[in-house]
Formats: C-alpha cells, sequence, structure tokens
C-alpha cells in the first residue's frame, strides 16, 4: 500500500504564452504510515506537487500510483480516491459555505453516500476531535475567527476519514497554541487511524520536530529525499536553495564554527538542549 | 480549464496595434462595426474582411485567440442562420412540410452571420491588444466631456476598471473552490443537469462571500489612500496621441470611405 509519484512532468498554460514547467520528472515513493513534509522555496512547486498526488491536476507526463493502480487510468473509480485521500487547502475560506458548522462538516461524509446517522456520527466525531466548543456547532462557518474555520475546515476532511491526509501549510495563521495542537492532532490521528501524513511548510522548526522524512523540491525538481535528521545535514546546500535549517541545528551549527566541537547533529530542540548541557557539563570538569 | 474567458484577457506581444493609443482603437474598432452595417455586396464584404484578415495579421496575436470569442456566440450564430433561412420570404429551392428554404433566406443567413463575425472579431482586436486599464482609461477620456451634463465619467470608468481587474482574481478563486470541494466528494465530471445545478452551491457561496470580502478590503484600501474620484485627478501615464495614431485615423478613414463608395457604386 503506498502512493508512487511516476516521473511526473506538469506544466502550467501549455501551449501559450505563459507556459511554465511547475515539476520536471519527479519520482518519488511513500509507504503507508509515513510522516512526510515537503518544504521548498516559494513557487518550486509543493502545492501543484500534492494536488497532482490526489488526482487533482493530471500530468502532462507520467503518472500517480495509489495502492498499485493508475489513479489517471480512464476505468479508476475517482469518486472512491476522494474517500481515501485528503487534501486540506491553506484557506479555508474556499471550502466552507453551508449554513451552520455541523452540516458543513457533514458535506464530505453525503457527499461519499454514506447514511444519515453514520454522517452525522463521523462529522461529530470530527468536530469534536478537532477540539471545537459545542456552542459553536450551530454557528455560521462565516463568523468564525480564521483559525477556527481552519479547524472546521479539516473537520470537513477528517470526516470523510482518509487514510492519507494531505495538508498545504496547515499552520500559516495559527496561533504558537494553534500549531502544537494541531501537530498533536496529526500524531494522534497516525497512531488512532494509521493515517499515511504529508505536509507542506515553510516552518522548518515544526517540521523538524515532527516529520520523520523530507522531501526538498527547488524550481519544480526534487533534489532531495531522506530522513530528517539526514536532510538537514545539508546546511550549506539548504541555506543554498532559500531554505533554512531549524533552529536548534543552527545553534549547534554555530557552536562548531567558533571551536567547539559538537560530536552530534541534532534537530530537535529537546536533542539541542541535551547536547548543549553534554557540553556545558564536559567545560565545568 | 478555466482560462478560456476571453474577456479582459490582453495578449502579451509587442505589435503596432499594441502600441496604439486607446482612443485610436476604441474610435476605430466603432467605426469599423459601423461599416459592418453599411456593407450590402460582395465586393464590401470582401473589404470588411480584407480589413479584418490585415489587423489580425499585424496585431501578431495568434489567430486561435481570435477565434476564441467566436466560440461563446457559436448558439447564436447558429440560431440566426437557422431562423433566417426559414423565415424570409422569397424564391423557393426546397420544401420540407410547411416550412420554404429559399434563395433570399440564404443569402440573409450568410449575410447576418458574416456580420456577427464581423463585430466580434473586430471587438476580440481590440481586447487582445489594449489591457483593460488602458481601454477603461481610453474610454473615460473620450467620455470626457459628458461631465459637464453631470455624468459621473471618471466614476464609471474606476467602477469598469476594478470589474475587470477582478475576473482574473474570481476566475483563480473559481478554480481553488472547484478544487477544494472535488476533494469534499463533489464530482463535477456529472453531466446530469439536476447534479450539475446542485453543485454549484458549494461553489458559488464561497465565491459570493470571497468577492464580497474583496470588495469590502479594496474599499478600504482605496479610502485609506485617500482616493476621491473625479475633482483634477491627472493620470500617471497620461494619454498623447503619436504620430502613428493620426496614421491609424487617416487609415481607419480611407477604410470607411472606400465601404461608402464601393456601396454607391455597386
Ligand atoms: N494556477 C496557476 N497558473 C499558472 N501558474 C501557476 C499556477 N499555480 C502555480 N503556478 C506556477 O507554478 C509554479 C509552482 O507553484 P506552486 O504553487 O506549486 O508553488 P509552491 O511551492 O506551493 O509555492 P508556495 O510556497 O509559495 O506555496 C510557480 O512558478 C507558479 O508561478
Ligand atoms: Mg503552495
Amino acid at each position: 500500500m503506498s502512493i508512487i509519484a511516476d516521473h511526473i512532468v506538469y506544466k502550467y498554460n501549455v501551449k501559450t504564452h505563459f507556459e511554465n514547467i511547475a515539476l520536471d520528472e519527479v519520482s518519488f515513493k511513500v509507504e503507508d504510515g509515513e510522516y512526510l513534509a515537503v518544504i521548498g522555496q516559494t513557487g518550486s512547486g509543493k502545492s501543484t506537487l500534492i494536488q497532482l498526488l490526489n488526482g487533482l491536476l493530471k500530468p502532462d507526463s507520467g503518472t500517480v500510483y495509489y495502492n498499485g493502480e493508475d489513479i489517471f487510468d480512464k476505468d479508476y473509480d475517482f469518486s472512491g480516491l476522494r474517500g481515501k485521500m485528503g487534501l486540506m487547502f491553506q484557506y479555508p475560506e474556499y471550502q466552507l459555505f453551508e449554513e451552520d458548522v455541523f452540516s458543513d462538516v457533514c458535506f464530505g461524509p453525503q457527499n461519499l453516500g454514506l447514511e444519515r446517522a453514520e454522517v452525522e456520527l463521523r462529522a461529530y466525531e470530527a468536530l469534536k476531535m478537532v477540539d471545537l466548543k459545542d456552542e459553536a456547532f450551530y454557528r455560521s462557518p462565516f463568523e468564525l475567527s480564521g483559525g477556527e474555520k481552519k479547524r472546521v475546515a479539516l473537520a470537513g476532511i477528517l470526516a470523510m476519514k482518509p487514510q492519507v491526509l494531505m495538508l498545504d501549510e496547515p499552520t500559516a495563521g495559527l496561533d504558537p497554541a494553534g500549531k502544537k495542537w494541531l501537530f498533536k492532532l496529526l500524531k494522534k490521528l497516525r497512531k488512532e487511524r494509521d493515517m499515511t501524513i504529508i505536509f507542506i511548510s515553510h516552518n522548518m522548526d515544526e517540521v523538524a520536530e515532527n516529520a520523520e522524512r523530507i522531501i526538498v523540491m527547488d524550481k519544480g525538481n526534487l533534489v532531495m529525499d531522506g530522513k530528517t535528521r539526514e536532510v538537514f545535514s545539508y546546511y550549506d546546500e539548504l541555506t543554498g536553495m532559500g531554505l533554512d535549517i531549524p533552529t536548534s541545528s543552527k545553534i549547534l551549527h554555530i557552536l562548531k564554527e567558533n571551536g567547539i566541537s559538537t560530536n552530534a547533529d541534532p534537530v530537535t530542540l529537546r536533542e539541542a538542549a541535551d547536547e548543549i548541557e553534554r557540553l556545558y557539563k564536559a567545560r565545568l570538569h | 480549464m478555466l482560462r478560456d474567458i476571453t474577456l479582459g484577457q490582453f495578449y502579451p506581444i509587442d505589435s503596432i496595434l499594441h502600441r496604439l493609443d486607446p482612443r485610436v482603437k476604441i474610435i476605430c474598432t466603432f467605426i469599423y462595426m459601423i461599416s459592418v452595417f453599411l456593407v450590402r455586396d460582395v465586393w464590401g464584404y470582401l473589404a470588411a474582411t480584407l480589413f479584418l484578415a490585415i489587423m489580425i495579421i499585424i496585431s501578431k496575436v495568434p489567430f486561435k485567440y481570435m477565434i476564441r470569442g467566436l466560440k461563446g456566440i457559436l448558439m447564436i450564430m447558429i440560431l440566426t442562420a437557422v431562423i433566417n433561412v426559414f423565415t424570409t420570404p422569397g424564391k423557393v429551392l426546397l420544401s420540407i412540410g410547411v416550412i420554404d428554404i429559399t434563395l433570399e433566406g440564404i443569402k440573409v443567413a450568410v449575410r447576418m452571420v458574416l456580420r456577427l463575425i464581423f463585430l466580434v472579431m473586430g471587438s476580440s482586436i481590440m481586447m487582445l491588444t489594449t489591457t483593460p486599464s488602458r481601454l477603461t482609461y481610453g474610454l473615460e477620456r473620450i467620455f470626457k466631456p459628458l461631465e459637464r451634463f453631470n455624468l459621473p465619467v471618471h466614476e464609471i470608468a474606476m467602477m469598469i476598471s476594478i470589474a475587470l481587474g477582478f475576473i482574473p482574481i474570481l476566475v483563480d478563486e473559481l478554480d481553488k473552490i472547484i478544487k477544494a470541494q472535488s476533494v469534499r466528494g463533489v464530482d463535477f465530471n456529472n453531466r446530469k443537469l439536476s447534479v450539475r445545478i446542485k453543485n454549484m452551491i458549494p461553489v458559488l457561496v464561497p465565491l459570493f462571500v470571497s468577492a464580497f470580502r474583496r470588495a469590502g478590503d479594496l474599499a478600504v484600501a482605496m479610502e485609506a489612500r485617500c482616493y476621491h474620484g473625479g475633482g483634477k485627478r491627472t493620470g500617471i501615464n497620461p494619454l498623447r496621441y503619436d504620430r502613428r495614431d493620426h496614421i491609424a485615423y487617416l487609415v481607419i478613414f480611407i477604410y470607411l470611405s472606400m465601404i461608402i463608395v464601393i456601396g454607391i457604386i455597386f
């Protein structure tokens, strides 16, 4: 069970004056249950990539296999794919439309053709999962704050119980507590529902803390693909692409540049703190 | 897929037509449209076709962009042709039951369809070679004298240019909304009419909400910069007639005279 991107090429505005290659021969494989982050500069093709993975955009060449089946094949059951692959866009405004929050969350499961009771049960569960207060259930989604809208939008996707959850810059517009909450939820979903999670982010710290694997995009090309720790060890290459490394790695990097030898390559804050503590204790002796 | 909307779709390339003053293009297009209604015979249609062909060539815009506008009125063209073929009295060529196809009918139909094509292609050339903002600025300048009769020309022009500017933005948002709702299981490929109508609601509601929000934001931004219509506002790139603009007027004048002369002779 996996997602395979097989040499996908995608161009915007094909055969016009504005033709623009957004993805150039991108290939990779994501196994079930992986926790993957996609990073890259603005305009590097991240959003385009995840839209191709769930069939919203059709590649100009190459294809995507989901569980071994070509999703762009004529006979492929596209509506079935919708229930299995969830995608949350950056702006929740584009999907909220019902009179109240609860009906809006019901919309997705309803389209899957489920029975009313099942639909409502799933919507209720999803709204509980995103920590929305009961009294907000029957408010208009347009009256909510940006962060609350985002939670409702996420609930709308979760209610469809997808196996793969893709999120395009999910933390944009969330407050620090909201960000923490979101990643806690993703972790829980992965553990309880065995979901595959793919998220796009510009914040290297949250990538370091959460993702297990990273894909780096640069100008439409996949330039790096590896374990989080491994990818973040390429400091010069990443900064060369206009990217960054996590704050924790940066601190240790600065220490190294100043002649304090460290032997670890920490990526999370916890690891960095432990390493600094160790160095400090070593100095005292 | 949604980008096939020609309205306000400027084609960025450098040509003589692109460089002309928008006022010249508006007035010349208007004169061309009038000329289309003056032609009566084969020679007149030939002249109008030739003029249009030359303009298409010197505009350097690919032909397929030109005919895009025609797709939208295909139904109207077919309807016009059919009605005329069947309802014009004259020499009967063929009778099918109660309806007669007449020679006159066919002639009228061909004429009508040609005129429609001329009108649409003529305005397409203007739209494709002029940015919407230059176009409205040109219109504003042409109608400026009407301000003496208390007509808010500047305000109307501003409204039109804002509306035109919003079209590509809304098309973009429509694309995003359709994607967001597809993810939630809406099947936009279903051809059944009832399903298609039902599918409009989850698309139109976010679109309207977003249009209103954007309009509100724009109004606030304009007020924050102390925008105030009318008065003695000056443009950042004021329009000035150049030599080529005078030549363009001369060309259209010669063309119009030719059409009139052909009309008198034949
Ligand atoms: N609808 C569109 N029409 C034309 N070109 C587009 C469209 N969407 C994206 N592009 C172009 O495709 C390229 C990749 O865009 P994409 O949105 O995938 O980048 P991204 O990595 O998600 O960037 P960001 O971090 O800013 O979200 C860019 O060069 C962009 O200009
Ligand atoms: Mg993006």
